[in-house]
């Protein structure tokens, strides 16, 4: 596995759109470890990352920036300590048409707070739930007193995942003072 | 001192095609001295109310009209006495506007309650921005079923407070709206339209109609120094988004205005527009200075700082932000 040293982490559920998130950032093709889903009950897509999504972008002066998504199931949690160790921040990623997103977003954002504070949450596929409301995602941050960015997104739409990125990367300029 | 006069009318029970028409034919009939300003049934200081027939004995409505001395204009279906007024029947379709210029002409000559405003620019902006603001509330508020939006270029949506989503009226050609923006109830013609057109989320929707409308400055009040933001906006004007951004990034931690100003070297003004929009949309609230988190560290050596800020500037570049 290549570990570069700056790195962005996208995290989340099953089918949540980790995979298409780093797809429509990364300029070599995706290396995706995808086997058939045998957890059907969590969700019904067939083929599922049980390893890790790796793309990268490589800047002006020759530095790469890893794009790594990480499992999604919550057995592959030990290898999210590897990936997230110095990384730029984690964008979490929820399938809002999921049966309990809430649940999701806690096991989420509790996994990956320990590894840094710049962490952006994207809620997906709002259209295959149009009945259940937005506002129980700001709910749920207002309860924990929390306030990270909040963005519901099309994971395939390039400039959906370019807001995510730059969400983190306005935070770090304005917190260091990196700003102009 | 500025005199001028306005009217307040308000439209109840029509489908929305009507609605627009109609008041489009009443801005034409009002001279250009009365300002009209789109109510809702609920506005204490009713001058006209045009309804919808089928409603005019509820109760509510006839209380509404006993108790508040309302000039009435009921609206009603009849092809063969179309664009006549009987009785203060207003007969539809409307073929010509003789009836109902001369309708409104005598009921705004003997309007002994319109409005003569006449106080000083201060009043004014302190009243506007109540106005606005509990027009904003009622928009977030979650007891509320749909209503319609509108401002006076005509419909600007349907919301829908109870579940926060929105549907943005299809011909708006850009997300605009100005401080006559008002509602009322939507109609069951509304129900037919938005089936059609793809839901958003209420409240990312209004910061976004508040950023880009501009002249909603004044829900920042001039005293407002520090400000904490509860929930990020998902800006979708890409032109403006890194400075959107980069506020709500200082603004969450809680920040002096004039500080954010300072650090991103944005106008002041431009900061308090962020603030304005946030506290319209219920994003945020004003703190006191002392409670402002935000203090950029400035405490990496030199070379570390430019560093960071080629990496990120490279990052930027590369990805086309």
């Amino acid at each position: 596995m290549i570990i570069q040293q700056y790195k962005i982490v996208f995290g989340g559920t099953m089918g949540s759109g980790k995979s298409s998130a780093i797809k429509a950032l990364s300029e070599i093709d995706v290396l995706s470890t995808e086997a058939l889903n045998t957890d059907l009950q969590s969700h019904e897509k067939m083929l599922t990352t049980v390893g890790i999504d790796y793309g990268e972008i490589t800047l002006d002066d020759g530095v790469k920036v890893g794009l790594y998504g990480t499992p999604g199931q919550e057995r592959f949690e030990f290898i999210w300590a590897v990936i997230c160790k110095g990384a730029i921040g984690t964008i979490v990623m929820i399938d809002h048409a999921t049966e309990n997103p809430l649940i999701d977003l806690e096991q989420y954002v509790q996994a990956f707070q320990p590894f840094g504070n710049y962490i952006v949450i994207a809620i997906t596929h709002i259209d295959r739930k149009p009945e259940r409301t937005l506002s129980i995602y700001r709910d749920w941050l207002k309860a924990k007193a929390l306030n990270y960015p909040l963005f519901f997104i099309d994971a395939r739409q390039q400039d959906d995942v370019l807001l995510l990125v730059e969400t983190l990367i306005a935070n770090i300029e304005v917190h260091y003072g990196l700003v102009n | 001192m500025s005199l001028h006069q306005a009217v307040n009318i308000a439209i109840f029970g029509l489908s929305l095609r009507t609605l627009n028409e109609l008041k489009e034919h009443i801005q034409t009939a009002i001279p250009s001295h009365i300002q009209v300003n789109w109510s809702n049934i609920a506005e204490p200081h009713l001058d006209i109310l045009m309804i919808n027939h089928i409603f005019f004995d509820s109760p509510n409505i006839k209380s509404l009209i006993r108790n508040n001395h309302i000039n009435v204009l009921q609206i009603a279906n009849n092809a063969d006495k179309n664009s006549s007024i009987e009785d203060d029947i207003l007969y539809l379709p409307l073929n010509h506007l003789q009836s109902l210029h001369q309708w409104l002409n005598e009921r705004l000559a003997k309007n002994a309650t319109i409005e003569k405003v006449s106080s000083p620019q201060a009043t004014n902006t302190t009243i506007h921005r109540k106005q606005i603001r509990e027009v904003l509330q009622e928009i977030l508020n979650p007891k509320n079923g749909k209503i319609q939006l509108f401002d006076h270029n005509g419909l600007v949506a349907i919301a829908d407070p109870r579940n926060e989503w929105v549907w943005q009226n299809p011909m708006l050609q850009t997300l605009h709206t100005d401080p006559s923006l008002n509602y009322t109830y939507a109609t069951q013609n509304d129900q037919l339209w938005i089936t059609e057109t793809s839901q958003q989320d209420l409240k990312q929707w209004l910061w976004n109609l508040l950023w880009a409308s501009k002249d909603f400055n004044e829900l920042c009040p001039p005293s407002a120094s520090s400000f904490y933001l509860e929930i990020w906006p998902q800006p979708i004007n890409k032109i403006e988004r890194q400075d959107i951004l980069r506020m709500a990034a200082c603004f969450a931690k809680g920040a002096e205005i004039s500080v954010v100003a300072s650090q991103l070297k944005l106008p002041e003004q431009r900061v308090k527009q962020f603030v304005a929009a946030s506290l319209g949309a219920n994003y945020g609230k004003i703190i006191k200075d002392h409670q402002a988190n935000y203090h950029p560290q400035n405490n990496q050596n030199m070379t570390e700082q430019h560093f960071m800020k080629k990496l990120f500037g490279r990052l930027r570049n590369r990805l086309g932000f």
